[in-house]
């Protein structure tokens, strides 16, 4: 082997100035990123912790630290308690059926041939759209008296239903609204599962008898879909747990405080009634059930990833 | 048990404007180890899907076991199939893959249900018979150890022998094998091409064998069918396929290292000249024909440059390279009289020591070529059948 041609006057250029040797570059890189994030997402976060513990309230220019008692005020508040179990029941049919819709949307789409794109463009409508706007439109589609739905009803010779003034309804309207505006995105989602499914396995399982619609249902395709399931049903919980658009818009968290939801107190509690301090324990309140489902997520989707 | 036989009669297929397979004839008998063999895109997975049930022909009919199943469904056809990908359900430990065709098969749609599914009474004596099936196949895998494994937990290996055992529980009369040794490294390739075929004789069943690659076509088959741009070329046993290949593609495609091919002219009465020399060897093409010369390189002798022996034409090689596979040795050459015409032998290691220890120019040889081995293929790539004969003279220049 020769010899490179070596030149005596050039050097190659220090990556490092003298004076940050021995300090790892990669954390000086990563500084940029970490500040960013103190700044935007972790220190409000505490900021929203330390205003838990006071009896601060918004403008106010004196303000003491309480301890638990925005948290002791909390539990025994009987509006919280309310708006927790509304929350709890309006994720609970939004998740269940915008799920299960949205799966059995998806294998109907995705049966379909040249119309798929069509209905997954139509499913996606109301996802892509301002649920303020539409909380309106379905506020008059709903009506008891001009709503469309309800001239339906009355057509049929049945008694009309009032959506929104009834306190054993109420809820279960917004959920349908809720339903109605995750479906398609919950779909699109379980679209992108079920393409993912290889075309092998539904061969394998028509030779071995399962090529019935539940058999493929229930052997292969359901199976298969596990870890978007697991996906789709966290994210739907998420996007559940902050209902607010439909109650602010169309019933106020009423008839009879039957769909006060935690983010309508919240909201009523920070701007209403500037009570920051209070809001601000609502708020870690609703932090902690958030990390929770995202928790549940993480540990779930451990038993669901076959590869 | 016993295999089917498997008669495929004028099948046809086509996606669009291109025919995929143009009246595909193909007769196994049962029990017949029977691979189809061609190089990729020539049909034959299609050929299989559609014997499978899994695609529809355009035409034609299928029998299995003297029966017509055009008509039914996939798991009505008493056949079994093994993919390439193996198409194990990931989500199912190894005992529920091997058990999945005979959960369909036995137990009714009511006690396949999730949920419910076990609590319908009456079943237990036909679980229990599915699980003494499962344990009794996966023990003749020897993949007892694995049934509570994931197919993900396993090796490439360990999938194939699930796959296989799928295949088995249900004791089909045919086997429908799709390239199943392609994701195997080459050494359990080799292992388990050998443990195929001794199943195979053990199950006395029928199987019909996918494959692009030839030495699988080669070592395990009965019989093998070449198909080339949707249609079978050949069906024949290994050593006739090997022997008379029927077509010039087919002769290209069997044989490792691959066939050579030279140009040749015919001669007054249909002596075939080659390299600018009458060889001693007839056929009943006319004189002036074109026609193209096969010779395996197996069948080609080589000598030091000094002299030849034993063989009808001897010619001048200048060596290119060598490949050496231990007990043999792969010569690449070009040939005096057509250096434009790649040209391989293949002879024993013992043989090439002793060539080399004669001295001589290292980088040339004496090529004889055995004109009785000769594959004369006519312009159409058909083989001709040829005769040798005694050619006195030899001719300046057959152009």
């Amino acid at each position: 082997m020769t010899s490179l041609p070596t030149c005596g006057t050039c050097r190659p250029a220090r990556a490092v100035p003298d004076k940050l040797r021995g300090v790892n570059a990669a954390y000086l890189f990563a500084l940029p990123a970490v500040a960013l994030i103190a700044i935007v997402v972790l220190a409000p976060i505490a900021v929203v912790i330390l205003l838990s513990f006071s009896n601060y309230s918004l403008g106010a220019t004196d303000w003491s630290l309480v301890g638990i008692g925005n948290y002791a005020q909390l539990v025994h508040d009987r509006s919280f308690l309310n708006a927790l179990s509304n929350t709890a029941l309006y994720v609970s049919v939004v998740v269940s059926m915008s799920v299960l819709l949205g799966l059995l949307l998806a294998i109907l789409v995705h049966g379909t041939g040249r119309l798929r794109r069509l209905y997954e463009v139509i499913f996606f409508l109301p996802v892509a759209s301002t649920l303020v706007a539409l909380g309106l439109v379905w506020k008059f589609m709903l009506h008891s008296r001009i709503g469309p739905i309800n001239e339906l009803i009355a057509a049929l010779g049945l008694q009309r239903i009032d959506f929104f003034n009834n306190p054993s309804i109420a809820i279960f309207a917004l959920a349908a609204i809720g339903v109605w505006h995750l479906v398609g995105f919950n779909m699109i989602l379980f679209l992108a599962g079920l393409t993912g499914i290889p075309r092998d396995l539904y061969q394998a399982a028509a030779i071995d008898g399962a090529d019935g619609f539940w058999d493929r249902l229930f052997r292969v395709t359901w199976p298969m879909l596990g870890p978007t399931t697991i996906f789709v049903t966290i994210t739907s919980t998420i996007t559940a747990f902050q209902v607010f658009d439909t109650v602010a818009v169309i019933t106020h968290g009423g008839p009879a405080g039957s769909t006060d939801v935690i983010l309508y107190q919240l909201y009523q509690a920070s701007f209403q009634y500037f009570e920051t301090g209070y809001a601000s324990a609502l708020t870690v309140v609703f932090l902690i059930i958030m990390m929770a489902i995202s928790a549940v997520q993480i540990f779930a989707a451990r038993g669901v990833h076959y590869s | 048990m016993t295999g089917s036989a498997v008669r495929i009669s004028k099948i046809a297929k086509g996606y669009g404007a291109s025919r995929v397979l143009r009246d595909i004839d193909l007769a196994v008998d049962a029990g017949e180890f029977m691979t189809i063999v061609g190089p990729s895109g020539c049909g034959k997975s299609t050929l299989l899907k559609i014997l499978a049930g899994l695609d529809q022909p355009d035409g034609g009919s299928i029998e299995i076991g003297g029966e017509s199943v055009n008509q039914l469904r996939p798991s009505q056809r008493n056949i079994a199939m093994v993919f390439q990908s193996y198409a194990l359900y990931p989500h199912m430990r190894v005992r529920d893959n091997l058990a999945m065709p005979l959960i369909m098969a036995d137990l009714p749609f009511v006690a396949r249900m999730p949920v419910i599914g076990p609590l319908v009474p009456g079943m237990s004596a036909k679980r229990r018979q599915i699980s003494s099936t499962v344990r009794d196949v996966s023990k003749s895998l020897g993949i007892e150890a694995l049934l509570e494994r994931k197919p993900s937990e396993l090796s490439g290996g360990q999938r194939q022998r699930v796959a296989l055992g799928r295949a088995m529980v249900r004791q089909p009369g045919v086997f429908l094998m799709d390239e199943p040794l392609s994701n195997l490294d080459a050494a359990l390739r080799t292992q388990v091409r050998t443990e195929l075929v001794q199943l195979q004789k053990r199950l006395n069943a029928t199987f019909l064998y996918v494959t692009h690659d030839q030495v699988e076509a080669m070592t395990m088959s009965d019989r093998i069918a070449v198909m080339m741009d949707g249609r079978i070329v050949q069906v024949a046993t290994p050593a006739e396929i090997y022997a008379a290949p029927a077509d010039i593609r087919v002769a290209r495609f069997i044989g490792s290292p691959p066939i050579n091919i030279l140009p040749a002219n015919i001669g007054e009465a249909g002596i075939v000249g080659l390299l600018g020399e009458s060889q001693n060897l007839r056929t009943a093409l006319r004189a002036g024909e074109k026609a193209q010369v096969g010779i395996r390189p197996a069948d080609v002798t080589v000598a030091a440059h000094t002299r030849a022996r034993g063989a009808s034409s001897s010619h001048e090689g200048r060596l290119l390279h060598t490949e050496n596979l231990g007990n043999e040795i792969i010569l690449h050459l070009t040939l005096a009289g057509d250096r434009q015409v790649p040209f391989t032998a293949r002879l024993p290691q013992r043989e090439w020591a002793t060539i080399q220890a004669s001295g001589g120019n290292p980088n040339l040889v004496q090529v004889g070529l055995p004109a009785e081995r000769f594959l004369v293929f006519n312009a159409a790539g058909r083989l001709i059948p040829s005769k040798g004969v005694q050619v006195s003279k030899r001719l300046e220049a057959v152009s």
